[in-house]
């Protein structure tokens, strides 16, 4: 058989689009994380706060309990597997809040341009500069500990950036003949931002916002580490790796190991999948213009 | 995945593994074995027989705020300040009173002490002490603006008045049979009036410094570093022979770096070590415990909720995991608790107090009694909030079984954690304890007098939070407090023991040991709760 050298463009073309393996490996590890997180009242073996003191620490392997015990004796299994929850939702949660003011703060910088562009700028980079995880561990020690205080924080320390790149995809779309276009037809200013420009925006915006979860993620975990996070009873895994300390003085550091091991796992599956997002976006965007 | 991440994956699994190979291994790979360690109290160990140039001590509760002995109600500050000032008394290894400043009292009505002081002793400058200094001291912490805690002994006090050349007498308003334990405590040491009072402000901080009379001497206090004693070649006690010749003490609070100090040998010694480095330590050099005047308990803050009903407190108690809390949670070093005040505070009437403990329930976990009584009771199933102190990993895991066994009998608690200054606040203002029923405190008594701890409980006590009034309680630890005879007056407290047990106003839990460590190097100190208010480090000295 003979190619044409069009046809083994195009096929190699198709070679470098195909999703490498460790994306594909990251993708799923991540919806395991994802389906174990939902799944978990049907698929742990055990409640996450059953405390059993005189079975704690327990290595891992032990019969009836596959990771072992922490220190109160409670499964830890079952308790990354409950800590799931909280520890993709809240990121979530920053991911969302920090990506909803950032398109806000972003198309709006974008689009008035001037003065009030340069005050949301100038805005977004005093936010910027601030340490997201002490401004999280201030809004905790006035509001007390929980996570709803943290997530808000952490969004507002994110939004910068989300609303950078906004601003500056919104600016680059804006300068585009078909958005003149449209002002000439006489479509006002927001249907045309929002019909028109958003769209354009979201792909880089999904890009980053995958990013910024790995970054809330390991904040969140900081913080509940810190004692600033979940309350207890409830499992995360963060708050899972700092009941551990005692127990790695010990000798027993499993309880701690383990979260962590998931933590970091899921963190750099994040970021695969994020950077893969914004490579092929990168790609696109060449290959159109 | 790119080569960078591969490289920063690899990197931190091998911190983590590093991490997990630092710490203390389970001995020969058996989990089971490695939890093992069988800690025993200590009640003697060997003498020392060489003198030490220096040693360093860290103080595991952190920097103290100030050594004026008038504040030396905080472990940080007694720790140090024990080993440079004396009271008139002092106590000894079985807690009974010895002379120190003074030579003896006595007591020739219910409501007179006359104090003999000790002639020829010096403070640390060669100035002798007078009954004018004494007075002055004891004077000195009575006035409020102080500040110091050590002022609630004077509650009966008429007033204190140089008698003589070396007499000092305490006159009381009412009886008070307690009132001798003080003169062992900081509220008799005596410190020189010129001095403190040419210091104004900074007597005892790290500019004004101290004067007193005891074994070591204040030498310096780098704040943030360290704080320096030198022995005190004059001191009066020449039947006790100080080994150490300069003691340091540094500030590491962080568990993991006061184990990591302690077992690399940069710091010599330390109070309160960390649990989870017990079994390591003890590899090293001397791990000791020793029995303490501390309970750890529930106690009941809310009056009003669901742990109005009787039920609802005897469920509590039935739901506690004792055997876990003593067997995992304090790993043995500690003994479960029948009643409030551990059996070793029995200062007096030992067999009077245990007949009656004997009679009190034994502590044991009972969950079908537990949801029986939750059963009867609809306020047992009202949401219980519990306060606790993170800043105790112990108390932390304690509170957690205990919500969980109470979820088990279908009561509720909500568990609210507490930093250590929020905790701290529950005793000193209402509106910190708004919003809890019940929370989980450990105590300790300052001498071995079951009634200091009890008083507190009377209908009109300050430290009486959840308002309890039982006359009958009330009547005997009056009765107590003004009777001389020991026999009696342990029959009287254990009859308020027994009231308190019955009534549940709060819910004993397990009475911890007391611990040190030292060096393989160092011998001579006996781990007891005294050393508070004992000059410990003239026990310390080398092998």
């Amino acid at each position: 058989m003979t190619l044409t050298i069009p046809a083994l463009r195009a096929r190699s073309a198709k070679r470098r689009r195909r999703r490498p393996f460790t994306v594909s490996l990251a993708v799923a590890f991540l919806i395991l994380v994802a389906v174990t997180g939902l799944l978990a009242p049907v698929l742990a073996p055990h409640p996450p706060d059953a405390t059993s003191l005189l079975n704690s620490l327990l290595p891992p392997g032990t019969e009836g309990h596959w990771l072992g015990t922490d220190s109160t004796g409670r499964d830890v299994l079952s308790r990354i597997m409950y800590g799931a929850r909280l520890s993709l939702l809240a990121p979530l949660g920053v991911v969302l809040l920090s990506g909803v003011l950032g398109i806000a703060v972003g198309l709006l910088a974008a689009r008035a341009g001037g003065w009030a562009d340069a005050v949301i700028s100038r805005g977004m980079d005093i936010v910027f500069a601030f340490p997201s995880l002490l401004l999280a561990m201030l809004v905790v020690a006035v509001s007390g500990p929980g996570l709803t205080a943290p997530i808000c924080a952490l969004a507002v320390s994110y939004t910068p950036f989300v609303g950078r790149v906004v601003r500056s995809v919104a600016i680059q779309e804006g300068a585009r003949p078909y958005m003149e276009s449209y002002r000439v037809m006489g479509f006002g200013e927001l249907w045309v931002t929002l019909r028109h420009l958003l769209p354009n925006v979201m792909p880089v915006l999904i890009a980053q916002s995958t990013l910024a979860f790995g970054y809330a993620l390991v904040d969140l975990a900081s913080l509940s580490y810190l004692g600033l996070g979940v309350r207890p009873p409830d499992a995360d895994w963060g708050s899972m790796i700092s009941q551990a300390r005692s127990a790695i003085l010990q000798g027993e550091p499993w309880s701690g190991l383990l979260p962590g091991l998931v933590v970091l796992l899921t963190v750099v599956s994040v970021n695969v999948l994020g950077e893969h997002l914004g490579g092929s976006i990168g790609r696109k965007q060449s290959e159109g213009a | 995945m790119t080569r960078p991440r591969l490289a920063a994956l690899t990197a931190v699994l091998a911190g983590t593994c590093t991490l997990a190979a630092c710490s203390a291994a389970p001995d020969d790979g058996d989990p089971a074995a490695g939890r093992a360690f069988a800690p025993a109290v200590t009640t003697s160990v060997p003498a020392p027989t060489k003198n030490v140039e220096a040693v360093t001590w860290n103080l595991a509760t952190g920097e103290p705020a100030t050594l004026d002995p008038a504040m030396a109600g905080v472990e940080s500050i007694s720790t140090v300040v024990a080993n440079m000032c004396e009271g008139l008394f002092t106590l000894g290894p079985d807690y009974r009173l010895q002379p120190a400043l003074a030579t003896g009292f006595a007591h020739p009505d219910p409501l007179t002490y006359v104090i003999s002081l000790r002639e020829g002793v010096t403070f640390w400058d060669g100035r002798p002490v007078t009954a004018e200094d004494v007075v002055y001291s004891v004077r000195r912490i009575l006035d409020p603006k102080l500040g110091s805690s050590w002022i609630g002994w004077a509650v009966n006090l008429e007033g204190v008045e140089a008698t003589g050349g070396n007499e000092i007498t305490v006159k009381l308003k009412k009886p008070d049979v307690m009132i001798p334990n003080f003169f062992a405590m900081p509220a008799f040491y005596v410190v020189q009036k010129d001095f403190a009072e040419a210091a104004g402000r900074d007597f005892g901080t790290a500019r004004g410094g101290v004067m007193c009379t005891g074994p070591y001497r204040y030498g310096s206090w780098t704040q943030g570093q360290d704080i320096t004693l030198t022995r005190n070649d004059a001191w009066w006690n020449t039947e006790v022979k100080p080994r150490i010749k300069d003691l340091r003490f540094t500030f590491v609070a962080d568990p993991s770096a006061q184990t990591a100090a302690l077992a690399s040998g940069d710091v010599d010694g330390q109070f309160i070590v960390p649990r989870a480095a017990h079994k390591q330590l003890a590899a090293k050099g001397n791990m000791l415990f020793g029995t303490s005047l501390s309970p750890t308990f529930l106690a009941v803050l809310n009056p009003d909720g669901a742990l109005s009903d009787p039920a609802t407190r005897q469920a509590l108690r039935a739901l506690i995991d004792y055997k876990g809390i003593i067997g995992s949670v304090y790993q043995g070093t500690a003994q479960p608790l029948r009643a409030l005040v551990p059996p070793a505070a029995w200062g007096y009437g030992k067999e009077v107090f245990q007949a009656e403990y004997d009679k009190l329930p034994e502590p044991v976990q009972d969950l079908e009694k537990a949801k029986t009584l939750v059963g009867r009771s609809a306020k047992a199933k009202e949401k219980i909030v519990l306060a606790y102190t993170t800043a105790s990993e112990e108390e932390t895991r304690i509170a957690t079984a205990i919500a969980d066994a109470a979820t088990q009998v279908g009561m509720d608690i909500e568990l609210k954690p507490l930093t250590g200054e929020q905790f701290g606040a529950i005793f000193a203002a209402p509106q910190a304890r708004a919003g809890l029923d019940l929370f989980l405190v450990t105590g300790y008594l300052d001498f071995p007098e079951p009634l200091s701890y009890y008083q507190f409980f009377t209908s009109s006590s300050f430290y009486n939070f959840p308002g309890y009034k039982n006359k009958d309680y009330d009547t005997a630890v009056f009765t107590a407090m003004v009777t001389e005879d020991p026999t009696a007056r342990a029959r009287e407290v254990a009859k308020a023991q027994a009231l308190m047990a019955e009534d549940l106003v709060n819910i004993p839990i397990a009475t911890q040991y007391v611990n040190v460590y030292y060096g393989p190097e160092l011998t001579g100190l006996v781990p007891r709760q005294s050393y508070l208010i004992t000059p410990w480090a003239t026990a310390l000295g080398g092998k």
